[in-house]
């Protein structure tokens, strides 16, 4: 018996391998299925659906939230992330599976240009992060140290570089869900990508092994950048399950909760911009009062600053503007860009203003941001009174609309800079999550009201500028995030404490 | 114990005697009748269920309950034998008497059960040594609910079940804190579990605690096994017929969730079915705007609370019905057993029904004296058109009625009246998150069909004298189908489709259980040896085929994958794996008194890398029956000591290796997509191992009224098989390794059976059970155990850990600017989620032909997550919140609410990674800031966070019996008959939680209204 047992178990182990091999998973893929999540993770998860899709705009101030005191209404932060960074194990599994020759340039262009959005998203959350030896678990690196802000955004634009560089010599490639592989258009992309993160080291100007005023013209003069709305980096949402738009009616709930906030509505009403009437809808409290849906005092903002129980009770009494009805009603109601065309020019205007580019040419770029961004909101949304409540955005309307005095770039240096980023913060509703907040982070505007009776930030006269670093580093990359902790806040991991890129 | 579960079965009256008596044979040939009574030689008092049998010959009959009997006997006839579990057997010679009285002696030797222990093998329980526990079928088969397990509930030290009040949902068991293996007449299957057993079949259940007892299992049972023996055939010989039905109806609740009923739905203190329940002062004359569900229209009204008793308006009375007929012969070469059993489960929910049938055959064959077969077969079948109602994530009925839902509607209004247009729009108030709960229960469709079927049969062969050979295979096969569909436009869709939806799930797979062994027996004068040696091949598949509409449905209605607005989804599993194994047992005994068994087993298993695929693993054990060898004092009429010492191993999850992407069909149209995986699971791997050392005793006392068993056992766990946490940083979250972290769980098992009462009309068993365990780590590994403030050797496993309130030194609440107590940035140790203890007391009472079973069950302490009690604070319907802050919030639009503790004034704080103060200047003042009582009470709650001592007392069972003379039985054509008054889960007592019942150890998804169950249990015998 034994003997028989000994055959039956020799037989059979030999087996085992495929016996336990799972046949219904993959361990082999192809580089476009590699390249499609990739680019699906920094825009579909990303930008998130139903009450993950607003979350940005509460901490941005151009939403308000009734169904909690939710914590980023209330400037709360608490902890971030490095999970997002585990995406990046594709590039490298991407570029294995890719034919050679030129496409092979283009795939490994895209894996530079993830690796350094998905860094620089997540180092001017926390400050220093892990770099140089990140992402080589594999290779046995499970506790990586942490790099310097600074040595991060300087891989971070010598990676945006070189894939603009890979790209310039790769082909149009498989799998792309934004561009259709349009290497061209991926170029534009990777080096207005660049302009953004430039900017945003607009405090580092004088750190001169940075170059980031050179870098900055490198770009303009010899490389390509977004030329129009066609090039923005957005989603495209349609009528199938799964890929509608975010906030769409169908399945969504939460569509009973947010409220147009006072600081987008005031500052449209300021201008008296159109766009008010495609971002909201008016008060049904002061339509039924005999007020116009085309009046701008329809239309009535809460501040996102008012103590949650008095929020709880103007949203009882209906006397507060819902966001725009096309935004729950319509699959499609707009695609969702991450960069577009608008703010890279008002990244240009900015730069012009600050001496950064010729200086002359501030207006022109602020101009064509301005129109492009209206063109885009009134080009989405169908000629329909429930969507504009007439009062539409015509060409005529623009060209009016950006030659009036306080729309128009003006004044001093700081005035100026006021404006544009009040204008990227108007382009920029529903679109271009957490862009609000680190403009306003990095340059105080527009201003965001602190209310103590409300803040939930310690202190609560300010607003908080990073997150915390997360629990699973304190606990399983310890030494090296204490490392960091110390060297850059003193040992003190705090929500108010001033990161590298922001002194 | 067997012994004391037939004497006390026997004194009560119940069922199980009805097996034992009136089996008089009419079928022999008889000249005279022979009658007496068999007495215990040492109390007196009538034994029954005695057998009487005459020597030489196949008659036989059983005595009844005061031990009496009668039997034939005829001319050649010589001498009667009178055996009986527990007593030496007796022998009187007939002579021409015709009347034969004999009191019997007890024998000590005798006091030990048998015990079925691991492959099958019955051994003496002072044989082993380890723990074990048994229970005779016949105590769990008065008070029948839908699964066994509840009955076990308490029974057994070191064994926890947690019950559920969810429909549908079975009982989960813990033995030593781990899944015992269920092994059915000696097979372990792979997929059949305590429900597909009616109560009826169950001829006993013998627990074996901890690896050592199941050590022959292999890995499978590393946690100690559940060994359910089946009947196969009659008591004694002949034919017998037996019905046994209990129906049992929901008769109140033990815990039902309460609410506020003087506020409406709304926030901030005004009317408004949009969510949440902190609206308008209710009863007040406030006229508001209101769905009006007859006349399908808003209408001014006033605001009242017409629906304060919705939810309880909503339930109906749910009911157990669990009937058994068996049909069962035993002759003089085997015998054999058909069982039909059907269970009637009607939930606390409309619509919620499920029928169970179960058939089950068996049999045993003596082909020769050499050669027996023992065969049984089961067929299960369950079908439930409706089982959803339940949880928060699931939005089943609690959710929306009791939590977010207020009491200004009248629900009953909206019964068997739920569209407006059917499929379209709902007669309903709400716009999100609550449907029409009628909508829910009869168009939000979750149904079953499950169909098992499992056989077995082994095959026993006498080779040679001591010599035996054992081959026993074991084979199940289920297939499955989950339904699920709901209408467009529910509201409730989390997990389901606002389109529409159907969808279907196909499960099915078997499993394959194969053992073969020898055995040897052989005596040298005092010594005993017994070997064993064998293999055994365990293999299972398991298919899934998984399937819904999507993008909705086209035409409402029609239910059908035919139907789907885009091409249906789909998706496909298989998980399979295999293990071979060989192993030994070589037993010593001296003078049947002294003990010793060392077993050896090595697995081959499919799921490990090929370097780590073959692994071997021993244990050692031996028991010592110290009275046979020292005098012990008077009181003490036997003394066990046992220990053992097991190594026991196990293997990884199917696939569990596997370094494969994971795949998107459609990700976004056309593009499919992949992904790596983040874990790492190609690093080197080893079997995970448990080495478990156990002593323990055993002793009888007085006479034996009280039997008395300890054990302790020390469980360490190393090269623990996890997928270790790391930096994500590294690409990965976690890792697959054998960690060098180790824990040791100490647990203490105490067991005291005692006959408190013996009288000739009166008796009382108590049998009381008490059992810990915890868990601590020992050793931490250096490079992938967190580094954290509770991850320190010597602290427990079970910690819970959270954000706490900040609190000042003197413990006073701090708060914000807003007014608002503030919570930490960091974690730390809230409490342990593991009870102290668990206990069991079953009480047996018996009075003439009345009986009465009583057993009581419970734990203490251990933290719970409170969530049905502690959500309601959010949403403002828990009833701690109708207080005068809110009335004085939303009657006289005053916030008055100032909460206790202090707000800081100055200063600051910096912490280190463990969350420790590194630096304080804060400092305070008594807090002053009046805040709105609905945001401190949202934010607040009652300051638990949820977390709340689960001590907890149930009266588990009771069962208040009569046994029918026979008289009167007769009367229906029975041999015997009793009916009983049987009640499950009848009352309760919690410490601190509250509006839901703690049994089932997990409150985190809100828990289904606990349900009294009485009724009556009608038996009969043919």
């Amino acid at each position: 018996m034994i003997a028989v047992f000994s055959v039956l178990l020799l037989n059979s182990c030999s087996d085992f391998e495929e016996l336990n091999s799972n046949p219904n998973a993959a361990t082999k893929v192809t580089a476009q299925m590699l390249a499609s999540r990739l680019i699906l993770n920094i825009t579909e998860s990303d930008i998130s659906d139903t009450k993950g899709f607003l979350q940005p705009f509460l901490l941005g101030k151009s939403i308000v939230y009734t169904e909690f005191d939710e914590d980023y209404q209330y400037n709360f932060l608490g902890r971030g992330s490095l999970d997002g960074l585990t995406v990046l194990t594709n590039v490298e599994k991407m570029i294995e599976a890719s034919p050679e020759g030129s496409i092979k340039n283009s795939y490994m262009a895209l894996g530079k240009f993830m690796r350094a959005y998905k860094f620089y998203k997540t180092t001017i959350r926390l400050g220093d992060i892990p770099y140089s030896q990140a992402l080589q678990g594999q290779k046995g690196t499970i506790a990586p140290n942490y790099d310097s802000q600074k040595a991060v955004i300087q891989g971070i634009l010598k990676e945006l570089e070189e894939a603009d560089g890979l790209f310039a010599q790769g082909s149009k490639f498989n799998g792309d869900p934004i561009y259709n592989g349009d290497v061209t258009k991926w170029r534009r992309m990777v080096n207005s990508f660049e302009l953004q993160v430039l900017m945003s080291l607009s405090k580092k100007v004088n750190e001169s092994d940075l170059r980031i005023k050179e870098r900055f013209n490198e770009i303009l003069t010899s490389k390509p950048i977004f030329e129009s709305n066609a090039d923005n980096f957005q989603l495209v949402y349609s009528d199938v399950a799964g890929q509608r738009y975010p906030w769409y009616k169908l399945g969504n709930s939460f569509i009973i909760y947010p409220v147009s906030s006072s600081v987008l509505l005031d500052e449209l009403k300021g201008l008296n911009d159109n766009r008010l009437f495609y971002y909201a809808n008016p008060s049904p409290v002061q339509v039924a009062a005999g007020k116009s849906q085309s009046s701008f005092d329809a239309y009535i903002g809460v501040d996102p600053a008012m103590v949650y129980s008095d929020i709880t009770r103007i949203f009882a009494t209906g006397d507060f503007s819902p966001i725009n009805s096309r935004y729950s009603e319509l699959a499609n109601a707009e695609p969702v860009f991450l960069l577009s065309y608008s703010m890279v020019k008002f990244i240009l205007a900015e730069a012009a203003v600050r001496g950064w580019i010729p200086e002359g040419s501030a207006e022109n770029h602020y101009t064509d941001g301005v129109k492009a961004a209206m063109q885009f909101t009134a080009g989405f949304t169908p000629d329909n009174a429930m969507f504009h409540h007439n009062m539409k955005i015509t060409e005529d309307y623009i060209s009016k609309y950006v030659l009036t005095d306080k729309v128009k770039l003006a004044g001093t240096s700081e005035n100026k800079i006021k404006k544009i980023i009040t204008q990227r913060f108007l382009s920029t509703f529903l679109q271009a999550p957490f862009d609000a907040f680190f403009e306003n982070r990095r340059t105080g505007y527009p201003t965001f009201r602190i209310n103590p009776q409300s803040n939930a930030n310690l202190p609560s006269d300010r607003l908080p500028v990073r997150w915390m670093y997360p629990t699973s580093e304190l606990n399983y990359n310890t030494e090296n995030v204490n490392a960091a902790i110390s060297s850059q806040f003193g040992g003190n991991d705090d929500h108010n404490q001033v990161m590298w890129m922001l002194k | 114990m067997i012994k004391f579960i037939l004497n006390a079965a026997m004194q009560k009256g119940r069922v199980p005697l009805l097996f034992f008596i009136f089996l008089a044979n009419s079928i022999y040939a008889q000249n005279r009748t022979v009658t007496g009574t068999v007495t215990d030689s040492e109390s007196g008092q009538g034994l029954p269920g005695v057998t009487v049998s005459v020597k030489n010959s196949n008659k036989a009959t059983y005595t009844d309950t005061n031990g009496k009997y009668s039997i034939s006997v005829g001319t050649g006839d010589m001498a009667l034998a009178f055996s009986f579990i527990g007593f030496k057997t007796g022998e009187e010679v007939i002579g021409s008497r015709s009347e034969i009285n004999i009191g019997l002696n007890a024998d000590d030797k005798l006091l030990d059960e048998l015990i079925v222990t691991a492959l099958g093998v019955k051994r003496e329980e002072r044989s082993l040594g380890y723990a074990t526990q048994k229970l005779g079928g016949e105590t769990l088969n008065t008070v029948k609910g839908t699964n066994v397990a509840t009955s076990m509930t308490g029974k057994v030290a070191g064994l926890w079940v947690r019950n559920s009040t969810e429909f549908n949902e079975a009982p989960t068991m813990l033995l030593r804190g781990e899944t015992p293996l269920l092994v059915i007449d000696g097979v372990p299957y792979g997929n059949m579990n305590l429900s597909n057993i009616p109560q009826d079949d169950i001829e006993s259940i013998d627990i074996l605690k901890g690896p050592t007892a199941a050590a022959l299992y292999g890995s499978r049972g590393g946690g100690g096994a559940v060994i359910v023996t089946t009947k196969k055939g009659a008591k004694g010989k002949g034919l017998q017929v037996t019905f046994n039905s209990n129906n049992m109806m929901n008769a109140g609740f033990l815990m039902l969730p309460e609410v506020q009923t003087s506020y409406s739905a709304g926030l901030g203190g005004v009317y408004s079915p949009t969510d949440y329940v902190w609206g308008a002062k209710l009863d007040k004359g406030v006229m508001a705007n209101q769905w009006n569900p007859i006349t399908k229209q808003m209408e001014v009204r006033e605001l009242t609370s017409a629906g304060k008793n919705n939810f309880r308006d909503f339930l109906q009375t749910g009911l157990v019905s669990n009937n058994n007929l068996s049909i069962a012969q035993s002759g003089e070469n085997g015998s054999f057993r058909m069982s039909l059993n059907h269970i009637l489960d009607k939930g606390q929910y409309p619509n919620l029904k499920a029928n169970a049938f179960n058939f089950s055959l068996s049999g045993e064959m003596k082909l020769s004296d050499k050669l027996n077969i023992t065969s049984s077969m089961g067929l299960n079948r369950k079908q439930a058109p409706q089982t959803f109602g339940g949880g928060y994530n699931d939005q089943g009925y609690i959710y929306n009625i009791l939590v977010w839902m207020g009491p200004e509607y009248n629900l009953s209004q909206y019964k068997n009246n739920w569209w407006v247009v059917p499929n379209e729009k709902q007669n309903w108030h709400y716009t999100a998150w609550y449907d029409n709960p009628y909508i829910m229960a009869y168009e939000k469709l979750r149904g079953i069909e499950q169909n098992k079927m499992n056989a077995n049969f082994s095959v026993n062969y006498k080779l040679f004298p001591g010599a035996k050979l054992l081959i026993r295979p074991g084979f199940d096969i289920y297939s499955n189908s989950d339904e699920r569909r709901n209408p467009p436009n529910i509201l409730s869709n989390r997990g389901w489709d606002a389109a529409g939806m159907y969808a279907l799930g196909k499960a099915t797979g078997w499993s394959f259980n194969g053992d073969a062994m020898l055995t040897y027996d052989k005596t040298f004068g005092n010594f005993g040896l017994d070997l064993l040696g064998g293999g055994t091949i365990y293999t299972y598949i398991d298919q899934t085929l998984n399937s819904s509409t999507r993008g909705g449905i086209t035409i409402p209605g029609w239910y059908s994958l035919n139907n789907s607005v885009e091409r249906a989804n789909v998706s496909t599993n298989m998980n399979r794996k295999q293990v071979n194994s060989l192993f030994g047992k070589a037993s010593f005994s001296y003078l049947n008194a002294a003990f010793l068994d060392v077993t050896g087993r090595n697995d081959w298993s499919s799921t490990m890398p090929s370097y780590s695929r073959s692994y071997f693993y021993p244990s050692v054990a031996g028991s010592l029956v110290l009275s046979e060898f020292v005098d012990m004092p008077r009181a003490v009429d036997f003394l066990k000591l046992r220990g053992s010492w097991t190594v026991s191993k196990s293997d990884l999850g199917v696939y569990a290796t596997n370094q494969a992407y994971s795949t998107t069909l459609a990700d976004w149209i056309p593009y499919n997509s992949a992904a790596y995986p983040t874990t790492i699971r190609d690093g080197i791997v080893n079997a995970q191992t448990r080495r478990t050392w156990e002593v323990g005793l055993s002793a009888y006392f007085l006479k034996k009224r009280f039997k008395f068993d300890a054990a302790y056992f020390n469980r360490y766990l190393y090269n623990e098989q996890v997928n270790a946490p790391i930096s994500a940083s590294s690409g990965f979250t976690s890792t697959l390794i054998n960690t060098l972290q180790t824990t040791v769980r100490k647990g203490l098992e105490l067991t005291l059976e005692a006959t408190a009462i013996k009288k000739e009309n009166f008796g009382w068993d108590i049998v009381a059970n008490w059992s810990n365990y915890q868990t601590y780590l020992k050793d931490l590994d250096p490079v992938y155990s967190a580094d954290n403030a509770w991850t320190k050797t010597g602290y427990r496993t079970d910690v819970i850990t959270l954000r706490p309130f900040l609190k000042d030194n003197s413990g006073n609440l701090i708060h914000g600017t807003n007014g608002l107590p503030m919570r930490s940035n960091y974690n730390y140790i809230a409490g342990y989620n593991n009870p102290k203890f668990v206990w069991g007391l079953a009480n047996n009472f018996k009075y003439k032909n009345f009986t009465a079973a009583l057993s009581f069950d419970g734990r203490v302490g251990g933290l719970m997550y409170n969530y049905t009690s502690y959500k309601m604070f959010d949403t403002g319907s828990h009833p701690d919140t109708d207080n005068q802050y809110r009335y004085d919030e939303v009657v006289n639009g005053n916030r008055s609410y100032i909460g206790q503790g202090v707000k800081i004034t100055g200063g600051t704080v910096t912490y280190d990674s463990y969350g420790n103060i590194t630096a304080d200047t804060r400092e305070y003042a008594p807090n002053d800031t009046k805040v709105s009582y609905q945001s401190y009470a949202r934010n607040f709650g009652d300051g638990t966070l949820g977390y709340v001592n689960a001590t907890f007392l149930k009266l588990r069972e009771i069962a208040l019996g009569y046994r029918l003379p026979a008289s009167a039985a007769k009367y229906v054509g029975a041999k015997s008959a009793s009916v009983s008054l049987t009640g499950q889960n009848v009352w309760m007592w919690t410490k601190e939680f509250r509006f839901a019942d703690p049994d089932k150890a997990n409150d985190s998804d809100l828990t289904s209204p606990s349900m009294r169950y009485m009724g009556l249990n009608l038996q009969l015998t043919f």
